[in-house]
């Protein structure tokens, strides 16, 4: 099965940096969710929930605002700041 | 030739300047240590953050940014970056170079018609400029506390003025960290934002959400103030390594005049003492031979 290269950063540094089965973001437009073979995409996000979905677990974050790129089974996540781990 | 006392005055005061020495670096490396980390995490963040924007500008004729039109560039604004504190080798006095050189190069005019303006991050720099060019605020300290929130406002004031036509074009002038010993002094431009040219054969289309102008005028003006926090962190950690560098060579100085002195000071116990015995045998001689 194909996988997500997701990064996720924020000024402060790395907070993810792998593989990921499927992404799920808050975009400003609502929340969806990003599988392999996404079409190229760039969004900004609102406060919400990213969830990074590995094959061990499920890692969540609580952001406030960023954007998100996906482009060829690449997922940017920018954002500036985490409220909550 | 100086005397004993002279020359073992002399020893300990260089041996004292060499402990201050030793400890400014110690100091500084500890400080660089914790620069460094910083602008090595931003990095990522600034450079995915370029290459979104780059890919959103990508193929577009027409920005509608006012961040990214381009004007007839009447008036300049520098902003020179240098540190609050002395003591870093040629840190700072190359950035006076580099500012002086930028404005005979490209800004004469404009520097004539008094339309050239400098903004100074850094006692040092502020120091410098002030008698001779029309700056724009006071000196601003960001160095004491680094913070992207004082960052961003003074980012904001920049940007606010290239909106309002105070100034056309807008250059940083900062040292770029590249390792402990090298700091790369550069000038690079703050706005207007440059664009790449466009490719044809990178062209992506891509969804927009919400919409593309949206998403352009949230990421904008953010690219920016990330760009100047960037800078300010980068010529943090070059200044760090500048003093680090300067000290440690200080200190090696100092060891070495240290050692030359000693050299000296024995030679000239030894020949003390040569005469002594000399002058109590020539005596011892005298006594005898009466």
């Amino acid at each position: 099965m194909k996988s997500l290269k997701v990064i996720f950063v924020t000024p402060e540094g790395k907070l993810f940096d792998g593989e990921a089965n499927y992404v799920n973001i808050p975009g400003s437009n609502g929340n969806f969710g990003v599988y392999p073979d996404h079409a190229a995409l760039i969004s900004t996000l609102q406060n919400g929930k990213v969830e990074i979905a590995t094959n061990q677990e499920i890692k969540s974050y609580l952001v406030d605002s960023g954007v998100v790129e996906v482009l060829n089974n690449q997922v940017s996540i920018l954002v500036e700041k985490i409220i909550h781990a | 030739m100086a005397n004993l006392k002279d020359i073992r005055l002399r020893i300990n005061s260089i041996k004292s300047t060499q402990q201050t020495t030793k400890a400014m670096k110690m100091v500084s490396a500890a400080k660089l240590r914790k620069a460094q980390d910083n602008i090595i995490r931003l990095r990522p963040y600034a450079n995915k953050l370029k290459d979104i924007i780059h890919h959103l500008l990508l193929g577009q004729q027409e920005i509608d940014s006012p961040y990214v039109k381009s004007r007839e560039v009447k008036k300049v604004l520098l902003v020179v970056i240098t540190s609050n504190k002395g003591l870093c080798g040629a840190f700072n006095s190359s950035i006076f170079k580099l500012v002086q050189a930028t404005i005979q190069e490209k800004y004469t005019t404009q520097y004539k018609n008094g339309n050239l303006y400098l903004l100074c991050i850094g006692k040092k720099g502020y120091e410098f400029f002030k008698k001779s060019h029309s700056l724009i605020g006071e000196n601003y300290d960001l160095f004491t506390k680094i913070s992207f929130e004082q960052t961003a406002s003074i980012a904001e004031m920049v940007m606010q003025g290239f909106i309002e036509e105070k100034w056309d074009k807008v250059e940083i002038i900062y040292n770029e960290f590249k390792n402990v010993a090298t700091q790369i002094r550069k000038v690079e431009t703050f706005l207007p934002l440059e664009v790449p040219k466009s490719e044809k054969q990178n062209f992506v289309d891509y969804i927009f959400e919400p919409n593309k102008e949206e998403i352009l005028t949230e990421l904008v003006p953010k690219i920016l103030k990330i760009q100047f926090y960037k800078c300010i962190l980068d010529s943090n950690a070059s200044e760090h390594g500048a003093r680090m560098v300067a000290m440690d060579s200080a200190t090696e100085n100092a060891s070495q005049l240290i050692s030359q002195l000693r050299l000296v000071y024995n030679k000239e116990r030894q020949a003390a003492i040569t005469k002594e015995i000399l002058e109590i045998v020539g005596g011892a001689e005298a006594l005898a031979s009466s």
